[in-house]
């Protein structure tokens, strides 16, 4: 599972092993797709219904008004595209990398803005799951929860792909470390 | 006798105006220029970012290559675009 990444985000202590590493469900960027390609769609639907109306009138401009609405679309594809791989750049620079000391939260928000957590094993107090919606249950994804012993906030783990695996990989490791 | 609907020629035209008016091909290339300028600054910060936090093997030279490629290629239909408008 982890034999072939290439972790350059975090710093790892010696001896310390990575367990495994997991990312958001493919549905959350499944769902950014499907938006930007409806948009897309729309938008070309738009653009031949007014030039089927200008071939109607027998427009002497129609080759200029498609032209115009080729520049249209290619423009907006290239805003969508750009928006697209954004979002799946930030799907796969966020990642929550369990080892076997610590369980390691990276959140990368847009371009200049990078948090990583670290919360070790020793002072993780419970570790609890939800799957919620009709959606979640037949793709099998949640959200995960991490309680530790410190004041800081709990680990979220959301949109988990197979949380009752990822739980059972963070209580091993806990068990491991002991 | 079929009527035309007023819309419909009002849309004519608006697009007649635009055509004969203002010389529109200067700002498609203006545009496109600019496109071309957001574009190339925002695959450096994107390349960039998926060489320094790379957390798998999503970065690969054939994903960027895909990247790279089909915002080319919208580039380059805009260009194209401009230059039938302009012909």
């Amino acid at each position: 599972m982890v034999s072939d990444l290439h972790i350059h985000a975090v710093q790892f202590k010696e001896g310390e092993r990575v367990v495994a590493l997991v990312r958001r469900h493919w549905f959350h960027i499944a769902i950014v797709a499907a938006g930007n390609l409806a948009l897309f769609l729309l938008a070309a639907v738009f653009v031949a219904v007014f030039d089927s109306y200008l071939f109607e009138l027998g427009s002497g401009v129609l080759k200029e008004s498609i032209a115009l609405g080729v520049y249209a679309l290619a423009l907006l594809g290239l805003v969508l595209w750009m928006h697209f791989f954004a979002a799946w750049s930030d799907h796969w620079l966020d990642a929550w990398i369990i080892t076997n000391e610590r369980v390691i939260d990276i959140e990368q928000r847009g371009f200049f803005s990078r948090e990583v957590s670290s919360f070790p094993l020793d002072r993780i107090q419970d570790v609890t799951y939800g799957v919620h919606g009709i959606i979640a249950m037949w793709l099998n994804f949640g959200d995960l929860r991490i309680q530790t012993a410190s004041i800081s906030d709990d680990l979220i783990m959301k949109q988990v792909p197979a949380p009752e695996e990822v739980k059972e990989l963070i209580v091993q490791a806990i068990d491991n470390n002991r | 006798m079929r009527r035309t609907p007023c819309y419909t020629t009002y849309m004519q035209s608006d697009m007649n105006l635009l055509h004969g008016g203002v010389a529109l091909d200067m700002f498609l290339w203006i545009g496109f220029a600019a496109a071309v300028l957001v574009f190339g600054l925002y695959s450096a910060i994107l390349l960039w970012h998926w060489k320094e936090y790379s957390t798998g093997k999503f970065t690969t030279v054939a994903n960027m290559f895909i990247y790279v490629g089909v915002g080319g290629g919208l580039l380059a239909l805009m260009a194209f675009a401009a230059g039938v408008y302009g012909f």
